[in-house]
């Protein structure tokens, strides 16, 4: 089916393997009754006046595989979950603030991941690509060919192939045309195949550096991502938020009859269990200029005094902008002489006055924080009354460990791993810390999908959507429990006040370690 | 015609002539091609900037965002380049005869290549017209097909005249390599290389200038 054909939400929802996990979790969780009430389930102690439990949720960013982070709300939604504080760097923001801003429809029972497929179905994601046309058709291209990088060097192989022999041609039918008027009439043909090779050379290395001055000019990025900013706060728009107080208000509304069923002992009377839940939204983005992570919209008085000088939208542009895929998102004239900004990045980022930049400018989320959920980690929570749920997008192949990979690696691969490393190990490093977080974590496996392909057919997005929507069945009813996870972080908890820092070991006994 | 075809070489000096000196024209007047982005951002461009763009959109922002400096060098420029038009292609066009006249059977291709520089120059001529009347009126236009059809000339005029110098300079080399030449070419190929060694010169300066 064509990237570009519309398709109503229920292709996704209906989709047999959808209907099947949902019916899989009403065999395990339903209650005799009506049909689909999953009123056995529980993984959080928080409910709402109608009865859904609520979690924390942090979403990994991943291109166009964000579609599987909507298969995957979408059941946890259809199960009666709802989300108190949410989080999510690129892919992971557009849906953390999607899933903020497009409340479900209550009247006509339609979950907010519904509502979210909805805009996604009546969005082509090439639209987002709006960069030059040889640069769109030129993705378009990548993408579509497997095994791209190894064509590309075959490709400039049989080029060099080719001019090396027109070039051996050339000299010898130059010198045997003296004497043999034969070669004359070769040796045309050869020099003007030779010619077209230089020139198509030539052309490709003249129209390359136009594209990299190009690039320069335009903050170094294919695509300027105005069609995704537009998209976002026509959605947002639609839905009440057009400043950071509608955001903020929209994504801070306490549900209805919030309440917390647990049965402490240690709680008194006057104890309000409630206290300090308060919904949120965190869209991790990093900013090249001062090297820090930012964290929106917590963050956004770091750069203007007034709300309306800057739109939500762009919160979610910087968290997604995918160096050099798209122009990195710059945000310009900081009042660095304001009193109430220097404040700020002095509470924030420990800068003095005289080292806050006149702009900043950001990229991908992704670059510090794929998946930040060490943003939703309280130390002071002794019992927790809700869970933090994680949805990690895994598109990673198996490796071969039997082989020597060490010493066999290309530059290319060299520097993609060193990158990598650097990249990950920060979200890595807390998780290792923190191991028992990873019960809280679901998995999508989607290996077989190109993070990029934004010309991706809607028969893989419905893919996508499946395997999110199987992961998050597999994870409530094989992976997640609730007691046993409230349990672990108690006793991590208590191990941490008895002044043993290092939960690792802890962890490890409570947790059963998923990668 | 028949002058033409006879010796070609002082038309082609006189064309190329008109090239370098145009071109430098143009490389003055570029130094002051700069706008506005939507950021507010002062943004250097170049003409290849105003013939590729991303959309028509995307050009009529550029141009929205001239100065009124900016869009009168910018539309001297694209004045000027019709002299420069009037230079290359013939330029081009000469050099396909000439080399053709040389190979046999093949000049009859040649001859066809230098016929289809007629068809890159009306393209370029065509590109210009609208730059000028975009100029004038930065609006998206309601027929999409008309900045197609100009994104159609840009590459066509490109291709066109590629493909002329593709398959003629390297057969000029060849020509001097196997000594193939005319002996009294090598005083119109001096004159050329010197202007071209001016042009480098003038160039160097004016761009240092900027």
């Amino acid at each position: 089916m064509a990237a570009t054909q519309k398709v109503p939400p229920e292709y996704f929802t209906q989709a047999p393997e959808v209907v099947t996990a949902l019916q899989q979790l009403a065999d395990k969780f339903d209650e005799p009754g009506t049909p689909h009430n999953y009123k056995k389930l529980r993984i959080s102690d928080t409910f709402d006046a109608e009865g859904h439990q609520y979690v924390n949720l942090v979403q990994e960013g991943g291109g166009v595989l964000g579609v599987a982070l909507v298969g995957y709300t979408y059941i946890l939604e259809k199960l009666g979950i709802r989300f108190m504080r949410l989080a999510g760097t690129s892919a992971g923001a557009i849906n953390t603030t999607l899933l903020a801003v497009v409340k479900e429809d209550k009247a006509r029972q339609i979950t907010s991941s519904e509502r979210i497929l909805q805009y996604l179905c009546e969005k082509p994601f090439f639209d987002f690509v709006d960069g030059h046309p040889i640069a769109r058709a030129l993705i378009r291209w990548i993408i579509k060919t497997e095994h791209f990088a190894q064509r590309i060097r075959n490709g400039g192989l049989w080029m060099g192939i080719s001019l090396v022999v027109f070039l051996l041609l050339d000299i010898i039918t130059t010198g045997l045309s003296y004497r043999h008027p034969i070669f004359h009439g070769i040796a045309i043909f050869s020099y003007v195949f030779t010619g077209i090779i230089l020139l198509g050379l030539g052309f490709a290395a003249g129209y390359g550096t136009y594209l990299i001055q190009r690039l320069k000019n335009r903050g170094f990025g294919i695509n300027p991502g105005r069609n995704f900013t537009d998209w976002m706060k026509m959605i947002m728009g639609e839905n009440g938020v057009s400043t950071i107080d509608d955001l903020l208000r929209v994504s801070g509304k306490v549900p209805d009859g919030l309440r917390v069923e647990d049965n402490d002992p240690d709680r008194t009377p006057d104890d309000n269990p409630t206290k300090g839940l308060v919904p949120d939204i965190t869209l991790i983005t990093s900013d090249i200029i001062t090297q820090n992570k930012i964290e929106f919209p917590r963050m956004w008085n770091l750069f203007r005094v007034n709300q309306e000088d800057i739109h939500p939208a762009e919160f979610v542009r910087a968290s997604m902008s995918i160096p050099i895929f798209f122009e990195s998102h710059i945000i310009r004239n900081i009042p660095r002489d304001e009193p109430i900004i220097q404040t700020n990045w002095k509470n924030y980022l420990l800068m003095e006055p005289q080292d806050i930049p006149t702009a900043v400018r950001f990229v991908d989320g992704g670059v510090l924080s794929n998946f930040p959920i060490n943003i939703l980690y309280n130390p002071e929570v002794v019992k927790p009354r809700l869970p933090t749920f994680g949805i990690e997008l895994d598109d990673s192949k198996p490796a071969d460990n039997t082989q020597n990979r060490a010493d066999n690696m290309g530059l290319g691969t060299y520097l993609g791993k060193l990158f990598n490393t650097v990249r990950y190990y920060y979200d890595k490093d807390f998780l290792l810390k923190n191991s028992l977080f990873r019960k809280g974590i679901g998995v999508i496996h989607v290996s077989d999908y190109n993070w990029l392909d934004f010309n991706i057919p809607v028969g893989k997005q419905r893919e996508l959507f499946v395997l999110g929507a199987q992961a998050a069945t597999k994870f409530l009813i094989e992976d997640f429990n609730w007691e046993e996870y409230k349990t672990a972080r108690i006793i991590v908890h208590q191990q941490i006040n008895s002044s043993q820092k290092d939960m690792r070991g802890v962890s490890d006994i409570l947790t059963q370690s998923k990668k | 015609m028949d002058a033409i075809f006879s010796n070609p070489w002082p038309y082609l000096v006189i064309c190329f002539s008109i090239v370098l000196v145009t071109s430098l024209w143009m490389t003055a007047l570029a130094r002051r091609f700069s706008y506005t982005d939507r950021n507010g951002e002062a943004t250097p461009f170049s003409i290849l900037d105003t013939q590729l763009p991303s959309s028509e959109q995307e050009l009529c922002d550029m141009i929205k965002g001239m100065s009124t400096g900016t869009q009168q060098a910018l539309r001297t420029h694209l004045r000027v380049d019709f002299f420069f038009m009037a230079g290359t292609y013939p330029s081009i066009a000469l050099l396909c005869i000439l080399i053709g006249n040389k190979t046999g059977y093949g000049q009859y291709f040649f001859w066809l290549v230098a016929f289809l520089q007629l068809f890159a120059w009306i393209f370029d001529i065509l590109e210009n017209i609208y730059c000028l009347q975009k100029l004038r009126h930065p609006v998206v236009s309601d027929n999409a097909q008309i900045f197609r059809r100009y994104t159609f000339n840009v590459y066509a005029k490109f291709l066109i005249a590629i493909t002329g110098l593709a398959i003629t300079l390297p057969l000029a080399f060849y020509f001097w390599m196997s000594g193939d030449y005319w002996p009294d070419s090598l005083w119109y190929a001096g004159l050329m290389l010197a202007e071209v060694l001016v042009f480098f010169f003038v160039s160097k300066r004016i761009k240092a200038a900027a």
